[in-house]
């Protein structure tokens, strides 16, 4: 690939080389071509500048309607044969500048004035790692959004605003709770027991997060998704890397800019669960037909059977109990509102720009909110014409009510779970429990638990510039973190379900120090080149402290701080520290403005890595051709890019714990004459060699715009391989151990991704855009560790076996029973023996698990992969409509494919009923003949074809608890006015925008779980990739519905 | 053009050195970060204090899968558990587990862990400082009673076991194949005899809890008794009886509480403490229903429980003071629905009830001295059935304190009879502790399938729709170790 680059490169240069030489030759054979009809001729000659009076070279002037056509010299200067005919017309294009026509006498020996062109995407540069570069000119695969992107949603989040936005990027809203951040990943999921989350960069400070930014400081953001372009970030560059540059001020008058928006959030859809009636009648059929399966009578009161067959006599009537939907308790309708004022603006000492925002968003779940406070300060100062200092400070407190809003025994979960016949009032314990159902009232546990996350961080991040000569730059950055974060949690005795009120809290400091140097150095070698070094060095160490303490013994429920609690059962503090030393550099090359090429190199070293393995080199390299430039295309107007890009690169993978390569000690205590004895036993299998996960990527890409940048096509196909992964091998249990952390095994990720982006109408009062994504990305593990040809995990409820990594498969399949329907009479002979294989105690109308190796019984080796989590493809379609003072926008993003794991069904989607509400399904479960007779009189029962039986046993996990996550969202909705420049002159105001939004509008999807997207059960942290996409009991995605203004002054 | 090119160059490459030697303080030891709030192995295992941690460590271990793991799987596995109720959570009570099976798992990879940590003090005890050589070998002889205990009952449960021992490498472990039971009991009897060589008789103050000579002895005799070596047992057994520090407790029912916790009916038990950093008990709470409230369970059970058989409680006489003891008919729920027929264990609930349903006080017995007697009389009858001899005292001795009369040569004409009415009385005796199972198991596969056949097929217990196959009288391997460990082979009929 290098090769070919390198040979297009030198043909490149010779083609040009030629054409510069040979040009008359050129329009002579023009010429010929006319004279061929018309043999009187006329020498034109002129002259071209710009606006400025500086001569214009490689101008392309034109006859219009004939093919010939001549360039301007250096000077400017141009000279052309055309035919006597007066009423010719002279067409003068070029990049950048408005094409003009004039007739031939007018522009005979006179200086023509070319004016630069609107498109505003000529100077659009793009912020690449420690550098910016020209979007015509970029080599490797970058995505960028402008800010100005997501301005048009409530949004609270960065995440949430580049959703669906950009190719190749999948950002999942696993939950719907307020100031929940949505999960990115960056052209599939490279790592398989190492973290896949990408690296953000934030005005040049590497962090593991972007959840403080205020999304409407931002400016920009890039993706670098290849690893060419994330490469100079080295050793952390393997996941891609998210670069935010915040807004700077600009030379010119002080503005000020207020922004606000304020409006309501629902839930977007209720799950069909059972009614009262229902519910009742259900429950009757069930518990008289398990109890008759045990040999029960059915004729005697039922107070008499155990517990687990009983119900209460009041369900015999159920017109007489409430009916009470519990998502219509838990859940509302919710405030949202956000304001916004940034004070900017600058001259030849510097710019400057203040901003402070204030976000408060309920949430759609009673008592649940987040709310955050944002100042910024980006300023710099010109001292002299050699020095530029600068800093940009950056604050934001927010805080977070989330009293167990997701998963398993969540809210969440007890929203669905809960009966209908238990009262609002019940299910505590001073109000006593429903028979129904011990479950905590969850409207009580929301408004009593207390479960605040507060979070402050502070970001200085200041740099100075010396520039010795022109052309030399030299920065130097130091960035300095304080992030505090304390979490307190208090359940009283009243919502705890019979055991005693206790507390908790913790207190996490972290702390990130980083200093860089870089130099750039930009001689002037001619016009034909251009040429850009970089060389660095910086340093980074992050520190981590965290204060965790619990307690129970509290007098009351009154005071949830843990001085009030008598009997402390938790003291810790734990403190973890990394750092990473790093020297890089880069050339970026282009020649004539067409061929260009990068080189990048990284060397880094890290701390969490074993002592002859702490340092790793990236080498990256991209290459560009753009074909419009050439010759044979100058005539088309049409094109206003054509390039092609090729890159390879190398970029590692770093996320894992501090000191694996150590061998920990860790506690395991024992108590002796009652007295806690200290036990201190092996703690991990320390691998002293372990070392960086490496991706090696290889990216073509291919720009197409047209019609004056109107129309703008990328398209891009990668192939990713990641090499030596940071896996966590599973050992054998009888080494003491379960897994050890090795360098090995192997992952690919192939991809195509294209991104188009269109002005279909542009005129003075009308102006219509369209921009539409799609990514498509195959992911398969290459090869795991020697022997082991797949990785199984248990669900994370650490019961059976659910997931599993195989190679040849992507990572992280769901790994279960395959069914075949429900198991029929005629699958069991006269004596009521199965004649298929089943699991012990399963009946007519359990589920029929097929039994795939045919060995007569039904085990783990019968699983088998029933899906996965990774969609198929994902798109994403935004539009934009300006007429006059209105505008009109929209976005929709979906994900075709793609499988999720709904826990749920363990709880109130099983049937079984265990006092807990269920899927309305359920009522048309299959019913055997012996228990047929169990069907309340008055209520249709009957069969669905599908939903089996639950007397008996349907083994768990199967097949029936994976659904389809195709979705299609339509995430916003905006319409709004600006008010005439007239109207507002008399105001002395700049602009005042009024707007309409509506976000998450509704998700079109069969799941019938509250979110596609939801992950609340699966595994945390590094699990995520193992253990993907399941669902239980998640908070759903609300919609919302806000009104707002923009006001410039 | 030239020499002014040349010259920015060096101007360049000048201040660019300038600049990087700014960042060049941060080098490699900026990357030599060691942990700050955990401990290295590295310089571990070096003083008497470093091997009595490590050896506490291995005891914690036990402790863990003790307190729920081990008994849930026992009791659900035999007929002291109804296999119906509770279907979804507890396939081991109908026996529809798998090789996958958590629980399972969880069993194999605690005792493997200890065993780990036993090798490590053992590999290394040798090099130790300690003060005498007394210490140190009593040190050794209780690490080796932890590892031979481990062995043993991985040897009962899963059967022939790899041997290790001493710390390997997991590629190392992974040529080590399965050795037969014999060998892998040979190889526990052996650490035992070590063991009951080198401990002392007793232990007490803040030493109160660690193994004993007894304790050793003690398991050494159950290990001959699963092998009817009861020639080897025999001399065991007789030596503990005599020992003047073990002694019944008048009452059954001081056995189990945590007032009475090491007293002189105890041969070698776990250790709970409620009110330290998790070292309570958390198997009481998880016997019985989540939804329940009582005194004894002010904040209920665990969604996992287990619901005693019928079975169970009818083979109680009804003057027997261990069965209400041990077993609670009916409960009230949280909700006040009264249930009269569910059968719980609350055997370990009658003592302090603690703060936190998981935080019990209550140790839990390994070994009491009613199994040493009740052992002892099983060596007798097996030896020579003697009309109204020695077995029969120790048995009527263990009988008379639950309350029940004494049984004679009349009621128990043979030597198979004596049999069966101890393997009864051992199930009445030690219900809820872990026994049950292994004496089925030891009975053969022929008599352990005629039990659990016949104990299945009553209506209330299996229904009939739950057979028991003799393949599950050795639980097999976990899943996941079959594809760790290509030298391990997979038990027959998985």
């Amino acid at each position: 690939m290098i090769c070919w680059m390198l040979c297009t490169w030198l043909t490149g240069y010779s083609q040009q080389d030629t054409l510069k030489r040979e040009a008359p030759r050129d329009t002579i054979a023009g010429i010929r071509d006319t004279s061929q009809s018309d043999s009187v001729q006329k020498r034109v000659s002129g002259k071209v500048t710009d606006e400025k009076g500086t001569p214009l070279a490689g101008v392309s002037i034109g006859i219009k309607g004939l093919e010939t056509s001549t360039q301007s010299d250096d000077q400017g200067v141009f000279e052309i044969r055309v035919s006597t005919d007066s009423a010719v017309m002279l067409t003068f294009s070029m990049l950048g500048f408005e094409p003009l026509e004039m007739p031939l006498r007018v522009a005979d020996g006179q200086t023509i004035v070319l004016r630069p062109s609107e498109a505003e995407t000529l100077e659009e540069v793009v912020v690449i790692g420690y550098g910016t570069v020209q979007r015509k000119n970029l080599t490797g695969a970058v995505s960028s959004l402008e800010g100005e992107a997501f301005q048009n949603n409530a949004i609270t989040n960065t995440e949430d605003g580049i959703a669906g936005k950009i190719a190749g990027v999948r950002v999942s809203q696993r939950t719907g709770g307020p100031g929940k951040a949505a999960n990115i990943k960056i052209r599939g999921l490279n790592s398989i027991t190492a973290s896949s989350n990408p690296l953000y960069v934030i005005d040049g400070i590497p962090q593991d997060h972007m959840r403080n930014v205020n999304p409407r400081d931002i400016a920009s953001i890039e993706v670098l998704k290849d690893a060419s372009s994330a490469a100079i970030y080295g050793a952390r560059g393997g996941n891609g890397v998210v670069v935010i540059t915040t807004k700077s001020g600009a030379s010119g008058a002080t503005q000020v800019d207020f922004h606000s928006y304020a409006g309501y959030q629902e839930v977007d859809r209720f799950l069909p669960m059972m009614d009262t009636r229902e519910y009742t009648a259900y429950i009757r059929y069930l518990r008289d037909s398990r109890f008759q399966q045990t040999g029960g009578d059915l004729s005697l009161p039922i107070s008499s059977r155990p517990a687990e067959y009983q119900y209460p006599e009041a369900y015999l009537n159920p017109a007489a109990l409430p009916d009470n939907n519990w998502q219509d308790i838990v859940y509302r309708r919710a405030a949202m509102q956000n304001y916004a004022l940034t004070v900017s603006g600058g001259g030849d000492v510097g710019t400057f720009l203040l901003s402070g925002s204030y976000l408060n968003q309920d949430g759609v779940m009673q008592y649940t909110g987040f709310e955050r406070y944002n100042l910024r300060a980006n300023t710099h100062v010109n001292i002299g014409e050699k020095f530029k200092v600068g800093a940009n400070v950056a604050a934001s407190f927010n805080r977070m009510d989330d009293p167990e809003t997701d998963g398993k025994e969540s809210n969440a979960h007890y929203a669905l779970a809960m009966p209908p016949v238990v009262g609002i009032e019940e299910n505590t314990e001073t109000t006593g429990y429903s028979p129904a159902q011990t479950y905590i009232n969850p409207l009580a546990r929301l408004r009593e638990m207390t479960a605040r996350a507060k979070a402050s961080e502070l970001q200085i991040n200041s740099f100075a510039e010396y520039f010795p000569i022109e052309s030399i730059t030299l920065r130097t950055q130091i960035g300095y973190i304080s992030a505090h974060a304390s979490y307190q949690e208090f359940t009283p005795a009243n919502v705890n379900r019979g055991e005693q009120a206790n507390g908790y809290a913790s207190s996490t400091d972290n702390y990130s120090f980083s200093i860089q140097n870089t130099a750039t150095y930009r001689p002037n070698l001619g016009e034909n080149h251009s040429l850009e070094l970089l060389l660095g060095q910086s340093y980074e160490n992050i520190r981590q402290e965290v204060l965790a303490a619990a307690g129970d013994g509290y007098p009351n429920d009154l005071l949830p701080t843990l001085n009030n609690a008598n009997n402390p059962t938790l003291a810790s503090t734990t403190i973890g520290e990394s750092a990473v030393t790093s020297f890089f550099g880069r050339a970026q090359y282009q020649f004539l403005d067409k061929y260009l090429l990068s080189v990048s190199a990284r060397y880094d070293g890290s701390s969490r890595f074993g002592a002859d393995n702490k340092w790793g080199l990236f080498p990256a390299v991209s290459a560009g051709w753009k074909i419009d430039e050439e010759p044979f295309l100058q005539d088309a107007d049409w094109l206003s890019l054509l390039k092609i890009r090729v890159s390879v690169g190398k970029a590692g993978n770093d996320r894992i714990g501090n000191y694996e390569h150590i061998s920990l000690l860790g506690i395991q205590n024992y108590n002796l004459n009652g007295k806690l004895v200290n036990g201190l036993v092996p703690g991990n299998i320390a691998n002293p060699h372990i070392s960086w996960e490496t991706t090696v990527s290889r990216d073509v890409g291919l720009d197409f715009w047209l019609i004056n940048d109107r129309i703008r096509l990328t398209a891009d196909a990668y192939f990713n391989k990641t090499t030596d992964l940071l896996l966590n091998v599973p050992v054998t249990r009888v080494s003491g151990f379960s897994t050890i952390r090795r360098n090995i095994g192997e992952v690919e990720n192939k991809g195509i991704e294209l991104q188009l982006t269109t002005q279909n109408v542009k005129t003075e009062s009308f102006t219509w855009e369209t921009s539409l994504n799609f990514s498509k990305n195959n992911n398969k593990v290459l090869a795991l560790a020697p022997g082991i040809d797949q990785l199984i995990m248990l669900s994370t409820l650490n019961d059976f076996n659910a997931y599993a990594t195989i190679v040849g498969q992507p990572v992280g399949s769901f790994y279960m029973y395959k069914t075949d329907g429900v198991l029929m009479p005629e699958d069991f002979d006269a004596e009521g023996n199965a004649l298929v294989p089943i699991v012990n105690g399963q009946q007519e109308g359990n589920v029929k698990i097929v039994d795939l190796n045919n060995d007569g019984q039904i085990n783990e080796r019968d699983h088998t992969i029933v899906g996965n989590a990774q969609p198929d493809f994902i798109w994403g379609l935004s539009s934009r409509l300006i007429y006059k003072g209105f505008d009109f926008g929209f976005d929709i993003q979906g994900q075709q494919g793609g499988d999720i794991f709904y826990l749920g069904r363990r709880g109130f989607h099983n049937g079984l009923g265990e006092g807990t509400n269920q899927y309305r399904d359920w009522l048309h479960a299959y019913k055997p003949a012996a228990y047929a007779g169990n069907v309340p009189e008055g209520i249709d029962m009957a069969w669905d074809g599908r939903t089996p039986s639950v007397v008996g046993v349907n083994p768990p996990y199967n097949d029936t608890w994976i659904y389809d996550a195709s979705f299609v969202r339509i995430r916003n909705i905006t319409l709004g006015y600006n008010f005439a420049h007239a109207l507002l002159k008399r105001w002395k105001v700049r602009a005042i925008r009024l707007f309409v939004m509506a976000d998450n509008l509704h998700t079109f999807t069969n799941y019938p779980g509250a979110n596609p997207e939801a992950n609340n059960a699966g595994g945390a942290d590094t699990g995520e990739n193992t253990r993907p996409g399941t669902d239980y009991g998640g908070y759903p995605l609300s919609k919302r519905f806000t009104i707002g203004v923009n006001a410039s002054f | 053009m030239k020499t002014s090119m040349t010259l920015t160059i060096r101007n360049v490459l000048t201040l660019v050195a300038i600049a990087m030697s700014l960042g060049f303080s941060a080098c490699n030891k900026d990357l030599e970060l060691t942990p700050e709030s955990s401990y290295n192995t590295a310089d571990f295992y070096k003083t008497i204090g470093d091997f009595r941690q490590a050896l506490f460590g291995a005891y914690g271990g036990l402790r863990s899968v003790h307190g729920f793991d081990y008994p849930m799987m026992m009791e659900s596995l035999s007929d002291n558990v109804n296999s119906l109720q509770n279907t979804t959570n507890n396939p081991l009570a109908r026996f529809g587990f798998t090789p996958g099976d958590d629980r399972i798992l969880g069993v194999w990879a605690a005792y493997w862990s200890v065993i780990n940590r036993t090798n490590n003090i053992l590999d290394q005890i040798d090099g130790g400082e300690f003060p005498n050589e007394e210490t140190r070998a009593i040190m050794k002889g209780e690490t080796q009673f932890i590892r031979g205990y481990c062995y043993f009952q991985l040897g009962w449960i899963f059967g022939g076991m790899p041997i290790i021992d001493h710390a390997m490498s997991a590629e190392e472990i992974t040529t080590i194949p399965r050795s037969t039971q014999a060998e892998t009991f040979a190889f526990a009897v052996a650490d035992l005899e070590a063991a009951a060589n080198a401990l002392p008789e007793s232990q007490g103050g803040d030493n109160l809890g660690r193994a004993t000579r007894y304790a050793a002895k003690a398991i050494l005799a159950r290990l001959h008794l699963f092998n009817q070596q009861y020639d080897a047992a025999r001399p065991l057994l007789e030596d503990i009886l005599a020992y003047e520090g073990l002694r019944p407790f008048d009452q059954f029912s001081d056995c189990f509480l945590n007032t009475r916790d090491n007293g002189s009916e105890h041969v070698f038990q776990i250790q709970y403490t409620s009110g330290l950093n998790s070292q309570g008990n958390p198997l009481v709470y998880s016997l019985v229903p989540e939804n329940l409230r009582s005194e004894q369970f002010p904040q209920g059970g665990r969604s996992t429980w287990l619901a005693v058989s019928n079975d169970l409680y009818e083979a109680y006489d009804t003057s027997d003071v261990r069965r209400d003891f041990t077993i609670q008919k009916g409960y009230k729920s949280a909700n006040n629905v009264v249930d009269s027929l569910t059968l719980l264990f609350i055997k370990y609930a009658h003592g302090t009830v603690p703060p936190n349903n998981l935080d019990n006080d209550v140790n839990l017995s390994i070994v009491r001295i009613t199994d040493v007697q009740l052992m002892y009389a099983e060596v007798l009858n097996e030896m020579g059935y003697v009309p109204d001899g020695e077995a029969f005292t120790l048995l009527n001795n263990v009988r008379a304190r639950a309350g029940l009369d004494s049984l004679t040569s009349a009621e128990i004409p043979d030597q198979q009879t004596f049999r069966d009415t101890l393997l009864n009385e051992r199930r009445l005796e030690f219900a809820c502790e872990a026994l049950r199972w292994f004496d089925i198991v030891r009975q053969g596969p022929e008599r352990a399938t005629a039990i659990m056949n016949a104990f299945l097929a009553r209506e209330e217990e299996g229904g009939g729709s739950i057979t028991f196959d003799p393949k599950y009288l050795l639980m097999p391997i976990p899943d996941s170790e079959i594809r760790t460990n290509p030298a391990l082979e997979q038990n027959p009929g998985y």
